[in-house]
């Protein structure tokens, strides 16, 4: 599928909770691929074979198509949906680094408290191949933390703080971006991730966070 | 009696009269078809802002547009379509047809609508004006807090949009209620609700939704402007405040507001369905409890738009099962009006074109709704072009198809000429593959990673061939559109001319001349049959002879019948007022006040706020009737007595409908109060709140004794004693209430500047003193309506209204200074708390 | 037109199944904040939810005894029937939008 590289695509995952959302995508344009193609179906036929759908009986048509059909897909598919967000929960049980992020008009601060306060600004570095929890915040209006590769969005409301669990698989350079309108600048809000390897990290953090200062 | 004289005598009693006097319309078909054709203006002009942002957004890296136009153009462009196109227009329709359909000969508040119909131009024309002058909204069309708040946005640009939309919304909760109370009140005799076309129900369950819907949306555009103006911190988290409250009140009233605009347009396609599929509609009753179901879940699922604001998963669960669930009523329909189909002999014409349109944009807006209503998924697809692709399959399918379908419909209703076959099918088709082409691509570039709302783009992240396909699309969909009114202005004047009914229909509004006159109905029809399954082309001549009931002019009285809620028996003769320009200098003096709120001018707002409600107790003062009439014969050999000596007269209604939203508006500020005291940063306060509960006590007697005194007035109007004693007693209650409210206010503790603990206890205690102070008006009213004779024993609807009015304020005062009595337990509550 | 109209009060029969499904998702979810800002155990949360949505069941359950098994007064003619069903139906639709929507979730992980 080379249509859907790109440095900010969420169909190119390289974290599991963007893969995780990937593929319920595909999952479910399958399923409404299907379900599209018998209404066209159904409603071409009906206007252009008149009599052709008289033979099931108006109840029928409204039980089967508008109760029984729904029912087989919704109640599956609103189980994936609630397991899978499950799994993309911050749980408490393991507690993995936390980096964090505050939003202000419009730049990203990021601040690393296990190494010494360290403090990037628009970069966030992260390293590979191990979970991580952002705690995303905002100084003055709503802004929201998007990494589309690594995982869904999460708002960064003033006076409260928010979790979101990410991990990226391999080293390299990912887009991040405000996804909530905050005002003038919103379209200049973005931020580069780069994923170090693990061993990497802490020396290319300081390294980073040296030269910014 | 000739069909012609006949005419002739009720046409002079219902017309409009020409030049100036058309400014006093007040008939429902000239106001439904200003509030349509008003509101194809401000999409025209929203469409053409769409087109700007596709200009923008054609090329990566644009210069075309500065952020600051643009952030402009993109929240003006949101915020007309929706408040000043979707929700008129569906009004004007209602307005329009829904009597018609019924078989009356207008609403019941005709000065209301008109009043209706000017508020939306002025507060529309209030935002279009500022676009002009470069001070247009600009924080996004929901507004979000704190971005929207003086702090962020310092200009007027978010005070145009809170006061210009607010004003507009005003006007849709007057037509909603009126809405309501003419479909139950307002129906061809022998309409019982089972009979009642289907039309009928969308447009009254929309209507109740209506009622609902929109006061938290009022609410919270009222606090904002108060934080915005004087500084009350509702929504400001450093305050105790907590910009999360606009977001559910914003979306209390959002999500509903899409099936708002659904609904009425479901109910155009099932009652065009079955005339061009040549069957009656399959399902009537599953359709029924499929829109009542559809009512009360898109209320339970406004959680859906804030999934990405960090509330728990299992909150979340409920919100997104509910958002799966709605799908089911939309199937149930989907597949009657299929169902219906299959079992007729469709024919095909253009409107059919566009069911055809609707049926294909619709079901993809559907799928990609249920796919948001997940919650993982919508983690990544929230405020990406996933979701503007979506929501624009949901009202472009909800909405622009149907209204074409509709139009084409209708249309030789007003013009007694059909469609320009060769101009409306290209017209359609390049409607249609525009759209797709336009708004398919979104879908894409929003997985592409592209946030909504974003002035421009880098050329190198994949977006480009994508955003420059929507805008060819865009561009191909506007060309589509130009000649779709081309055709109709054309239809008008070189259409295929048709006597009436073209296309053989089955329900009433065809069962009339071409094009409809003022009083609609030369006489009223009676439905004894299911009132969708009537040969329209056949009745109409009867009924223009008048032999229906009230085929007559009298008094120069504008006459119709009021009904029995559901068997549709006869009960009342409504006589309607005649055109006036009172509801032009009411909304004008509405304008005003609306206005110098904006500018600043807040004494000068008060004084203009202070003339409305005058001018509402003057309007009050022509309402009615001068003398006891007794039964008045209506034909048939039936008599009924005229609607001012009527128990279960539309005003009543009304009034229960108006405290229905009232008590919504009451609903909402004590949510709001709750959810700050549990979610809002900040608290507690420094300060500890300290109400007086002697001076709360007082105020609460004052006010029951001002409802007991107003019972005592029907009493003794009843028994033919003076009532302008008890009317005294009452007016002084109510004034040592205020007196006692606004002295609690003063006593507030933090000060309502200083923290949200404050405010909402002002909002709540300021909520009983308008509503002491309306009731006043009320008293005034009684009075002046007392002097002039228009009370009476037999006619005290007047003083029955005060009555419940008074009563609800007695019940939401003792509610509102219960909340502020028990705001130092809560707080002690929170510092309890682990 | 029957010669004994159904009173308009019988109306608010329409609103009435999905009126306690109204409540019972206000409930659940104020009370579910509640719980979460009052750092209750997630078993008791649990619990306390189950409780709501229980009560409204039961309440839903005798509402629809007492449509049932109340047939449509004969006087009231075609009108009450079909009031009357579509009650019944509203009110089924109301069972089956609360169990889905608040009754399975609540397994979830509470507050976070």
């Amino acid at each position: 599928m080379a249509g859907c590289k790109g440095p900010a695509s969420t169909l190119d995952p390289a974290g599991p909770a963007a893969a995780s959302i990937a593929t319920l995508w595909w999952v479910m344009l399958a399923g409404a691929t299907v379900l599209f193609a018998l209404v066209m179906v159904l409603f071409v036929l009906v206007i252009r074979r008149p009599g052709w759908g008289s033979s099931v009986s108006p109840t029928r048509w409204i039980v089967l198509g508008g109760l029984v059909l729904p029912a087989l897909v919704l109640v599956p598919l609103v189980a994936y949906g609630l397991v899978a967000g499950e799994r993309l929960l911050p749980l408490l049980g393991s507690a993995p680094p936390r980096i964090e992020a505050v939003g202000r008009q419009w730049v990203w601060t990021f601040r690393y408290p296990d190494h010494g306060g360290a403090e990037t600004k628009a970069v966030l570095h992260l390293p590979a191949g191990a979970p991580v929890d952002i705690v995303v915040t905002s100084i003055d209006v709503i802004h929201a933390f998007w990494v589309p590769r690594l995982a869904g969005k999460i708002d960064a409301v003033p006076g409260r703080t928010n979790l979101l669990r990410i991990q990226a698989d391999r080293p390299g350079r990912y887009d991040g971006q405000c996804a909530e309108f905050c005002g003038l600048g919103h379209t200049g809000m973005r931020f580069a991730v780069i994923v170090h390897r693990a061993e990497d990290f802490a020396g290319a953090l300081a390294q980073a966070a040296k030269e910014q200062r | 009696m000739s069909a012609l004289r006949l005419h002739r005598e009720l046409a002079e009693i219902w017309a409009t009269g020409p030049g100036w006097q058309r400014l006093a319309a007040v008939n429902h078909s000239v106001i439904g078809l200003r509030f349509m054709a008003t509101s194809f203006v401000f999409f025209a002009i929203a469409g053409v802002l769409g087109m700007l942002t596709r200009v923008q957004l054609a090329t990566p890296d644009a210069k075309f547009m500065d952020p600051e136009t643009y952030n402009q153009v993109f929240t003006v462009h949101g915020s007309m379509m929706l408040f000043l196109f979707a929700i008129p227009m569906i009004e004007g329709l209602a307005v329009y047809l829904t009597p018609k359909i019924l078989g009356t000969r207008d609403f019941a508040f005709p000065r209301l609508t008109a009043y209706g119909y000017w508020c939306f131009l002025f507060g529309g024309s209030i935002v279009a004006i500022s676009l002009v002058f470069g001070v247009a909204p600009n924080s996004g069309w929901f507004m979000y807090t704190p971005l929207s708040s003086n702090v962020y946005t310092p200009g007027i640009n978010a005070d145009v949009w809170l006061i210009g939309i607010t004003f507009v919304e005003i006007s849709a909760l007057t037509l909603a209620v009126e809405i309501v109370v003419s479909i139950l009140k307002m129906r061809a005799p022998g309409m019982s609700l089972d009979r009642m076309p289907i039309f009928g129900w969308y447009m009254l369950v929309t209507a109740l939704m209506m009622v609902v819907a929109f006061p938290p949306l009022i609410l919270g555009a009222i606090l904002l402007e108060i934080e915005r103006a004087f500084g009350l911190p509702f929504f400001d988290p450093r305050r105790g405040g907590d910009p999360l409250l606009w977001q559910h009140l914003f979306w209390l009233f959002g999500h509903p507001d899409v099936y708002i605009i659904f609904l009425p347009m479901a109910g155009a396609l099932s009652t065009i369905i079955p005339v061009f599929a040549n069957r009656r509609l399959v399902g009537y009753r599953a359709i029924v409890v499929a829109i009542i179901a559809l009512a009360f879940v898109s209320f339970g699922i406004w959680v859906h738009h804030m999934f990405t604001v960090g509330i728990p998963h299992l909150a979340l669960a409920f919100f997104s099962t509910g958002s799966a669930l709605v799908a089911v009523p939309t199937a149930v329909q989907i597949f009657a009006w299929l169902a219906t189909l299959a079992h007729g002999r469709p024919r095909w014409d253009v409107p059919m074109l566009y069911v055809f349109g609707f049926f294909f944009v619709f079901v993809l807006g559907g799928l990609t709704g249920v796919m948001l209503a997940i919650v993982p998924f919508d983690w990544q697809a929230h405020d990406s072009y996933f979701v503007v692709a979506h929501m624009h399959y949901v009202v472009g399918g909800a909405l622009a198809f149907p209204m074409l379908a509709a139009f084409y419909y209708w249309l030789p209703l007003l013009t007694g000429r059909t469609a320009v076959h060769r101009l409306s099918v290209p017209a359609f088709w390049l409607v249609f593959i525009g759209f797709n082409l336009t708004f398919f691509m979104m879908h894409l570039v929003g997985l592409l990673g592209m946030p909504r709302r974003v002035y421009t783009y880098p050329g190198d992240v994949g977006w480009n061939w994508l955003n420059l396909l929507s805008s060819v699309g865009g561009f191909i969909m506007t060309i589509g559109f130009g000649l779709v009114v081309i055709d109709m202005l054309t239809q008008f004047r070189y259409g295929r001319r048709v006597r009436r009914d073209p296309w053989r229909t089955t329900t009433l509004e065809w069962a009339m001349p071409i094009p409809p006159a003022p009083y609609a109905f030369a006489s009223l029809p009676h439905v004894g049959a299911p009132a969708d399954d009537i040969a329209a082309g056949r009745r109409a001549l009867s009924l223009a002879r008048g032999e229906g009931y009230l085929g007559f002019a009298r008094n120069g009285w504008q006459e119709t019948l009021g009904v029995h809620m559901t068997s549709g028996a006869p009960e009342q003769l409504i006589v309607l007022p005649r055109p006036t320009y009172l509801p032009l200098c009411t909304a004008l003096a509405t304008g005003a006040a609306a206005l110098a709120m904006l500018f600043q001018f807040y004494l000068l707002s008060l004084a203009a706020a202070l003339v409305t409600a005058g001018l509402f107790v003057l309007a009050g003062q022509r309402a009615g009737l001068v003398r006891d009439h007794g039964p008045l014969p209506v034909g048939h050999g039936v008599s009924l007595p005229p609607h001012t000596e009527s128990a279960g007269a539309p005003p009543w209604w009304a009034l229960i409908f108006t405290l229905l939203a009232d008590g919504t508006i009451f609903a909402s500020l004590v949510f709001g109060t709750f959810y700050l005291w549990i979610a809002a940063p900040n608290w507690p306060a420094a300060v500890a709140p300290t109400p007086s509960l002697t001076l709360a006590l007082v105020t609460l007697a004052a006010l029951a004794v001002a409802a007991a005194a107003a019972r005592g007035s029907l009493r003794a109007l009843v028994a033919g004693r003076s009532v302008r004693g008890w009317t005294g007693f009452a007016m002084l209650a109510l004034i040592a209430a205020i007196a006692g409210a606004v002295v609690l206010i003063g006593g507030i503790a933090p000060p309502p500047r200083e923290h949200a603990l404050g405010a909402t206890a002002a909002a709540l205690l300021g909520y009983v003193v308008l509503h002491a102070g309306i009731g006043l008006l009320f008293l005034v009213s009684n009075l002046l309506r007392l002097g002039a004779g228009r009370v009476s024993a037999r006619r005290s609807l007047d003083l029955r209204l005060t009555q419940l009015w008074l009563d609800y304020t007695v019940v939401t005062g003792a509610i509102a200074l219960g909340l502020v009595l028990a705001l130092p337990a809560l707080v002690a509550m929170l510092g309890a708390r682990p | 037109m029957s010669p004994h109209p159904v009173p308009p009060r019988r109306l608010w029969w329409l609103v009435a199944g999905f009126g306690v499904w109204c409540s019972a998702l206000v409930v659940a979810y104020a009370l579910h904040a509640v719980g979460c800002a009052f750092g209750w155990s997630a078993a008791s949360l649990r619990l306390v939810l189950a409780l709501v949505i229980v009560a409204h069941l039961v309440v839903l359950g005798w509402m629809w005894r007492d449509l049932a098994t109340d047939r449509p007064e004969p006087g009231f003619g075609p009108t009450g029937t079909f009031l009357q069903t579509v009650a019944l139906w509203t009110l089924i639709a109301a069972v089956v939008a609360t169990v889905p929507m608040l009754g399975l979730t609540i397994a979830l992980t509470t507050c976070l």
